[in-house]
Formats: C-alpha cells, structure tokens, sequence
C-alpha cells in the first residue's frame, strides 16, 4: 500500500507536539525526533510518524525500539508533522516553518488515553504494512484482557493464540514456534536474554504484566541485529517509569501477588520497580502437615532506571531477578531439599544521538541461568546426599549504530563480545563442610558477532531488507555467516507479498527429554564434540486489507531445515555437571507448514481467528532407528479464536477457543525377555517413536473485566473461566502397572476452572 | 540418575497440584506382535534364537513364545543360505547355521514369520590381540594378593569387553574363578591409554600361592551389541513407565517388524601356566 493511503487508512488516534525549533533554509537538512507518551514520558516504539506540505503527505516513517524517528534530506517549506499512534483517537497537526537552521529536532508526545477503547491489538505485519520484517506485536491491555489461569494475565497466552505458535499443553508451555523446540526462541526482556522463560514448568511467563510495555514476536531470526538461536525472537520491552508522577499498581490473583511502583527521580529520571510472588506455599500449612508437604513457590522483581541528561542521550539501568524454589522444611527428619532456578540478568544501556541521522545504542548485559538442588536424607548429621550447582552465564558488550541514509534507506551495524561461563558442581554425599573445599568445574568461551544490515523502499511499494551477521563462537572454534535476506511488495494499495529466506546458528543446545522442558533440563554448549545448530528458513506469504483495513488477511507459508539437533540417547546416564557430549546424539530437523491469519482490530468488537496446517519432522540415525518420526509438538491442524467485546465502559468481555490436532506419542506394543535376563524380567517393545497420537484438544476460556473507581483509584476485577466446557484434554498416556496388571492411564490438567483477580491503579 | 528423579519428583508435584489421571476407558492396550531375536556370530558359526513378542502383561510360560517356524536366511559372501532349526536345541526356537564368518566378514540375516520380515546386519570384528599378560603375587598387603595385568591394542570403532579367569586345583574345590563374574564394562578406543593400549588390571583377594593357570580373554563384538543393551536400561528406573512423558526405544540393529540384536564376536586369549 503506498504510504499515503496507509496513513489516511490508519484511524488516526494521537496527538502532538513540542516543537523545539521549526526550520528551513535553502540548504536541505534533516528532521528527526522522538516520540513519548504524554502521560507517562516513556519513549513509544513502532508510531508512525509523517510531514505533509500543502499538497499532502511528504514522508512518513516510524520509530524505532527507542522512540527515536528521523527524516533526511528535507527541503526547506512549511509543513506539518503528525504523529500517529494507534487507531479510533484524533490526531493535531503542528506547523513547521521554514528557517535558516537545516536540523530540526522535534519531541512528540503521544497521548494515549483515548487508546483504551479501540486499541489496535496485534499491530505489525498488518496487511497495510510494506515492513520486510513480521512481528507480531502484542499491547498489554490485550494480555490483561485475554483470558488466563488463576487470574494471573500472562505474556505467552496471546502468543498462543498466533498462527505457528503451539504449546505442548497448558502447563509444560515452552513455546514452540513453526515446528521449533523452545530453546530455539531467543527471548530479550528489554534486550537481555533470559534462557528459562516461563515459571513452573510453563505455568505462566517471567513476564510481570504490570511492568509490560510491548511484546513483539518474530516467527523467525530474520533482523542481523538478532542472533543465537535459530527459530524466533520474542522482545519483551518494559516501561521506563512515569516521568509525570509517583505511581503504581497491584494486583492479586488466586495464584501470586505483584505490585508495581514508579515515578520520576528528577526531571530527567525516572524508576520503575515491580515484584510478583506465589502464594501457595504459604498456605499449606493451613491445608497440610507444613513440616513434611514439600512447598512451592517463585518471585520475580523488575527494576529500571533511566536517565536522559539531554535530548541526545539516554542511560537506562535495568535488572530482573527471578526465582522458583521446591523446597521441604529443614525440621522434616525424613529427606529434605531445596530446588531452586532462575533467571538473573542486567544491563546499562546508553542510547545517543550523534545526529539526526546517526543513533547509536551502546549496552553492556549480564545474564545467567542457575539451577541447584540440594538433598539431605539425614538432616541432623549435617550430610548433603546430593548436591548439584550448575550456571550458565553471559556478560556481553554491544554497540548497534543506525544510520539512515536518506528517507529510504537505513543501513544499521553493531559488534557484540561475549564472555561466557558455564559451571557446575555435583557432589554425593558431602559434608557441608567440606563443600567450600571442592571447586565446581568451570569452562570459559568468549563469542563474538557483527552484524550489517541495509534496509530500503523503492517506488514506494517494494521493500528491502538485506543482513549479514558473522558470528564466532567458543573462542573462535566456530565461525558461521548468517545472511538475512527479506522483501516486500505492494501489488496495489492493499495487497502485498512478502517473502523472506535466513539463515541462523545456535550453539548453545536445551537438550530436553521427550521435547518437554524442565529446570533440570541440560543445556550444551557447542564445542568439540557439539555442532552448532543450522537453521534455514523460507517464508512466503500475502496479505490484504478488506472493508477499509477493517479485516485482515495474512496467509503465510513456510519451510525449515534444521541440521544439528541434539537429545538425549536412550537411557543416557544423565549426571550432573557440565553435560558429556557422549549423552547425546545429533540429527537433523524440517518443518513446513501454512497459516492463516484473518483478524479484526476496530470496533467494540475484534479479534482474530488463526489456522495452521503444519508437518514437524526430526531423525535422528540412532533413534527410532533411523527412520524419520514426529516431533512431540508436531500439529497437523491448529487453530484459535480470539474475541473481545467492549460492552461498556465498565464491562470487556473476551473468549479464546482453541483447537490443535492430537500431539504423538510412543507406548509400548508388547514385552519380551531375554534369554539371559534376569528372572521374571521383560522390557517393553517399542516399534517406533511418536507413532500414536493423543486426542485432539480443543478447550474454551472465558473472561470478563469489570473496571470501577473506589477512592478515585480504578480497579479491575478479573473474572475468568479456565475451561468452559470442561473438556478432559490429554496430554499424556503411559502405561501404568496395578497389581502388576498393566493399565493404559491419560493424564490431563486443568478442568472446568473459575478464578478471579482484582488489579488496581494508583 | 539422581537428577531424573529430580525431573520425576517436580512431575509428580504438579500432577499431585494440578493433575488429574485416570484410566483410560475405552482404549484397548496396544499389542502389535513382534519377531524377537538375538543372534551370534563367532568362530563356529552363527546361532540365532527367535521369539515373538507377548502382550503387556502376559505370563511368560518358559519356552511358549519361542518360535520353531521361522524362515531364516543369512548372506554371505557366497551368497544366501538357509539357517535351519537346530532340533538338538529341543525345538525352542534355536537356530544354527554352520557356515563360518571370518573376522571382518560382515552376516546379515533375513527372517520371515507369519508375514512379519526382519533383517539384521553385523560384522565380526577383528580378532582382539592380547599383548601382554602378567601375574603376581602382592605380599605388600595382607592378606596376600593376586594381581593380573594384561594389555591389548584397541583397534577404532571396535567394542571389547574382557575377562580374566583363574583356574585353581589346590586351593578348595572351586574349578576357577571368573573375575570379574559378570562384567558390563566395555571398552573403546576412548578407553585406551595415553600409550594407545587398554590396560586391563584385576586383583584377586586372599591367594595364598598361584594358581594352576590363569587366563585373560578379550572379546570384541560389534557395537550393536553395546547398543543395545545400553539402550534397553531399565525401564523402571524413570519412575514412570516408558511412554508419553518418557518415552523411548531401543537402539537395535533389527529393522522391520521386530525387536532384538544380532552380534558378531571374535575373541583371543593368552594363558599363563604356573604349575
């Protein structure tokens, strides 16, 4: 679509302007700016921004991660600039007159207060959009309005709902992304890597909705900036504090409690802080024996400080720490432990703006994963049965420069260094006092990237991105060019063809049993005996607008090969530690696959319905004897709905309804023995892996949002239905033994569930 | 091992929390069955057993699943033969074929049984050569000690396994004494020594003088054998049954419509003689 009647198709929804200066000579010169939130002061990303002279639009474009926006090569005249944010709201125009000063800076704040009613809920690759790059993004009035478990908004459900995206169930909810694995996502809360990315086993993401600005998901590494895992990228950018007034939110679900508190340390500072915690452990004791019921629970904590001593630059401290603990009192006399992993991570990011046409974002980031446990079978003695620490942890430098070329080019490059450091201990039956005396095994690698990328629009109706990013791994043991190639065309104003083809490496492998993450799940570095990951993916698709952009169409295709995947070999000894690469066996990986996306942002009433048809295949030469099996999470059909209704002011209500074909499993077809086995010993026969499949799933959730004001503080009460019909959804069938009697048992988790949760502003 | 259980334990956890299981109703057991072999090639010759799979939990009534009416054939470099059922096996399901494979000779075997088709492919290794082999007695520790050190060259990608038997008169009516008795030790070229040999040590408790002789044999075997019973581990050591949520096969080299292993095997020994 040409940018003209994008713009005029957008509803316009913002507001204007602080004009700094307002000029133009003879010389041409450049106009650039941020945009922010009015009421906030937080930098707002993806606003189309755009100047019209008295015969109409001239330019537009949009900002970037950073609020930032610039125009090159402007003509000296008058004009007026328009920041557009999302649709159904009015925008202002400012006058800009021309001047003797070639450079005009020109700050935006958006008001986005009138956003609530209509807001655009999945916003990019939006058929209006001449981007190369699709990323599905997702606002948090959408994860607040969806519904969840316990009452707890979370960032995965919406995700969920996307075409290509499929969990393998309810609670183990790694996402899998177009026939990948979890690991394969590369997950950046405001640009850190976090390698566990969800608590409980998948319950719920380490994501606090209270601190959430936007998530963006990437159904593949297609953008050079982004690297080290093969399948997708998913950026979680947390807000930067109010800059107008001290405030916060709380909330209290059936599952945790957060609270949230922000506000302005000077006139060019601000903070937020944020921290979420089950609760039910502290409720067994009421229920249950406290001393002998193991308990559970997991925290979170957020925190960001951001200080823009000028209009060019910008620091941003940011820190997340979070933590799952499994644990049985000391005072058990019988066996106690203590489990526990977790995400740390933290960064210092400098963003400045050397001109209107060069923006630079310098970062150092300190990210680590830990898991440990620790088992006392004779508590009083003072002996650990077993004790386990292992690490994983990167502290890298990174400089990304942007450059924009003119109006229709942009060229981006940046380098990261990586030092990495992978730990672990594991002792059996050690004297605490003894522990401080053995040293953990430790294994250094320093990584190093760079990265070039030049995007381009043609005639207003092709786009062009092309990437090269260069990586060296494991101090130089491995060097891999990863090209990132991706077009786009408009056929008319409402129709366009996309299409992309990238290649990726990883080389730091999640190697899961049976395709299901767990804490203790290992992850392998590539090294001697460990291959990188290689993935290369190609992606069609067509998009078009209906009914005025009302509806859109998105059909997409796709087809992956994955070289180098690792699992486990059968029955590997698995032992703690840093993990042998004897434990594993490598194979190779393809996917392909269709998907559909119809959807319907404007109005009380939007959503989205999406369909996938999908095929998800790996071999392995020493598993299932070679022959090529399905994925754990393979799909052949999957398909969600999506809907929200704004039935007043007071009132949302909203329903998701999913279905996914049965997802294969293996279960023994008989039992042997052995001539030489032990007496009365058989093993289980099994012909072949993932060769059966469960049935199909397909479950409802409601939810409902009610909003009041008590004490001039609004509220929200969350009401939801997990379930709705009730439906027995299986996501595991083994084989079970009563009284040595072989039974066939399912598994399945939640049932018919109603929860609720209040959440209030202040 | 501990850290499966750790898996095992946060499993149960949030089943007990939030699960739900229950029997299955209406899904029959599955059973589909199967061939079962396991097969040996060594120096006289190649004997194959064969049996067919049971339903899960059916009782196992000695010999009832063995099979006496199965098609068997092996090729070898002169082509295809017939491996007939050795009768003086007591028809349980033993066959055994006279043809000789020498070491680097590769058998592979063809089985058909009420339509059901199987092939195996295997290779007898090369013949193991013990290099070296001593014995003596430690009186530094008391009670006295046997002590046995042999070496041998590993060759790459083979499979061997070893064992040291000591053959006694006088010491109490024991004919010898196997040691270790039942080992699941296998070596590799991995296992070699900085020198490029494997360094195989075994002490023997309490000898008061030497044996009668003593003697070290070293098998090589092909590494579908290793495979295999690595593989097949123990299936109740995840805590769950091996299906959904652990789910696994073993590594066999019987394609088709069945399960098992066939090896082949060379073997060597050196003797030590001291009365």
């Amino acid at each position: 679509m040409a940018a003209h009647s994008l713009l005029h198709s957008l509803p316009l929804l913002c507001f204007l302007l602080q004009v700094t200066t307002a000029a133009f000579s003879g010389e041409r010169g450049t106009l650039s700016g941020t945009v922010s939130d009015s009421t906030t002061g937080e930098a707002l990303a993806g606003v189309r921004v755009a100047f019209y002279d008295e015969a109409g639009l001239v330019r537009w474009n949009a900002t970037n991660r950073f609020g930032f926006y610039a125009f090159s090569d402007v003509a000296p005249g008058r004009y007026t600039l328009v920041a557009f944010g999302f649709r159904g709201a009015r925008c202002e125009h400012a006058l800009i007159t021309s001047d003797s000063v070639p450079d005009v800076r020109v700050h935006i704040r958006l008001s986005q207060k009138e956003v609530e009613l209509n807001e655009v809920v999945v916003e990019a690759d939006r058929a209006g959009d001449l981007a190369p790059l699709a990323v599905h993004e997702i606002r948090p009035e959408l994860i607040k309005s969806l519904p969840s478990i316990g009452g707890e908004p979370d960032v995965f459900r919406p995700l969920q709902h996307l075409p290509g995206v499929k969990t393998s169930s309810e609670l183990l909810g790694g996402m899998h992304v177009r026939g990948s694995s979890p690991d394969q996502n590369l997950i950046l809360l405001d640009g850190m890597p976090l390698l566990n990315p969800t608590h409980f086993g998948g319950l719920l993401s380490v994501f606090n909705p209270d601190i959430v600005r936007s998530v963006g998901l990437s159904k593949g590494v297609l953008d050079a900036m982004y690297g080290g895992k093969t399948s997708s990228v998913l950026t979680v950018a947390t807000k930067e504090g109010s800059r107008e007034r001290v405030g916060g939110s709380a909330g209290l679900s059936m599952l945790s409690t957060r609270l949230m508190l922000e506000g302005p340390l000077t006139e060019n500072a601000s903070f937020i802080i944020a921290g979420r915690r089950l609760y039910a452990d502290l409720l067994v004791p009421v229920f249950a024996d406290a001393v002998k019921s193991p308990r559970f629970y997991f925290y979170d904590c957020n925190a960001k400080l951001q200080y823009a001593p000028s209009g060019a630059d910008k620091l941003v401290l940011t820190a997340y720490l979070g933590n799952d603990v499994l644990w049985r009192s000391r005072e058990n006399a019988d066996v106690n432990f203590d489990i526990n992993w977790g995400n740390k991570a933290a960064s210092l990011r400098w963003l400045h703006l050397f001109s209107s046409a060069l923006f630079a974002n310098v970062a150092v980031i300190y990210s680590s994963y830990s898991f440990s446990t620790r088992i006392l079978s004779e508590p009083d003695k003072g002996y650990i049965d077993w004790l386990s620490n292992s690490s994983i942890a990167d502290l890298t430098v990174s400089g990304k420069l942007e450059m924009q070329l003119s109006d229709a080019m942009t060229l981006k490059g940046g380098a990261e260094l990586t030092r990495n450091r992978h730990t672990a201990e594991a002792f059996d039956k050690v004297a605490e006092v003894e522990r401080g005396m053995l040293p953990p095994s430790t294994a250094y690698a320093a990584d190093a990237s760079l990265f070039l990328q030049h995007e381009a629009k043609f005639w207003q109706s092709l786009s062009t991105m092309v990437g090269i990013r260069l990586n060296s791994f494991a101090n130089g043991m491995f060097g891999d060019a990863e090209p990132r190639l991706a077009a786009s065309l408009s056929l008319s104003d409402d129709v366009h063809v996309k299409g992309s083809w990238t290649i990726s490496h990883q080389y730091l492998h999640l190697v899961t049993r049976n395709e299901i993450s767990f804490p203790t799940d290992l992850w392998l570095r590539s090294g001697r005996d460990v291959e990188p990951s290689r993935m290369t993916q190609s992606v069609m698709s067509i998009e078009k607008s209906f009914a005025d952009g009302t509806y859109d169409v998105v059909l997409e295709g796709y087809y992956k090969t994955m070289k180098n995947l690792y699992a486990y070999r059968q029955m590997a000894d698995v032992v703690a530690g840093i993990p042998s690469p004897d434990n594993f066996v490598k194979g190779t990986g393809e996917a392909y696959g269709a998907e559909l996306l119809v959807r319907k942002d404007v109005g009380r009433f939007s959503g989205w319905i999406a369909y996938t048809l999908s095929w998800t295949k790996r071999t392995f030469p020493e598993l299932n004897n070679g022959e090529p099996f399905y994925a754990q999470y393979d799909r052949r059909h999957d398909m969600s709905l999506v809907v929200r209704y704004k039935a007043s002011d007071r009132w949302q209500l909203s329903g998701t309804w999913t279905y996914s074909s049965g997802q294969p499993y293996t279960l023994p077809a008989g039992q042997f023995a052995f001539p030489s086995s032990e007496y009365g010993r058989h093993y289980l026969d099994f012909p072949a892996l993932n060769d059966r499949r469960l049935p199909s799933y397909h479950k409802l959730d409601l939810g409902a949002t009610y909003s009041f004001s008590w004490f001039d503080m609004p509220f929200q009460v969350l009401i939801n239905i997990h379930n709705a019909y009730n439906r027995h959804n299986v996501v595991a069938r083994y084989v079970s033994y009563e009284l040595f009697k072989p039974v066939l048992k399912d598994l399945t988790l939640f049932p018919f569930l109603p929860t609720v949760g209040i959440s209030c502003t202040f | 091992m501990i850290a499966r259980n750790i898996s095992f334990l946060l499993i149960v956890l949030m089943i007990v929390w939030i699960g739900c299981e229950y029997t299955t109703d209406g899904v029959e057991l599955p059973y589909e069955e199967r061939l079962v072999v396991w097969g040996r090639c060594d120096d006289s010759g190649a004997d194959f057993t064969f049996e067919r799979t049971l339903r899960l939990g059916e009782d196992r009534v000695e010999y009832s699943p063995r099979l006496n009416d199965v098609n068997a054939y092996i090729k070898h470099e002169h082509g295809i033969v017939e491996v007939p059922l050795d009768t003086a096996g007591g028809n349980h399901g033993f066959y055994r074929s006279q043809v000789l494979f020498a070491p680097g000779e590769q058998l592979e075997l063809f089985a058909e049984w009420h339509g059901k088709k199987i092939t195996a492919k295997t290779r007898r290794p090369a013949t193991p050569q013990v290099e070296s082999f001593r014995a003596y007695l430690d009186s530094s520790v008391q009670p006295t000690m046997l002590v046995c050190e042999g070496t041998f060259v590993p060759l790459y990608d083979e499979l061997y396994t070893s064992w040291i038997d000591i053959y006694i008169s006088p010491w109490d009516t024991t004919q010898y004494i196997r040691i270790p008795q039942e080992r699941r030790t296998y070596l590799r070229v991995n296992d070699a020594a900085p020198d490029g040999r494997i360094h195989v040590s075994e002490r023997y408790r309490n000898a008061p003088s030497l044996p009668d002789s003593i003697t070290i044999e070293v098998l090589a075997l092909d590494k579908a054998y290793y495979d295999y019973w690595v593989s097949q581990g123990d299936p109740g050591s995840s805590g769950f049954p091996r299906s959904s949520l652990f789910s696994g096969a073993f590594r066999s080299n019987v394609k088709g419509d069945g399960v098992g292993v066939v090896w082949g095997t060379t073997s060597n020994r050196k003797v030590l003689r001291f009365h």
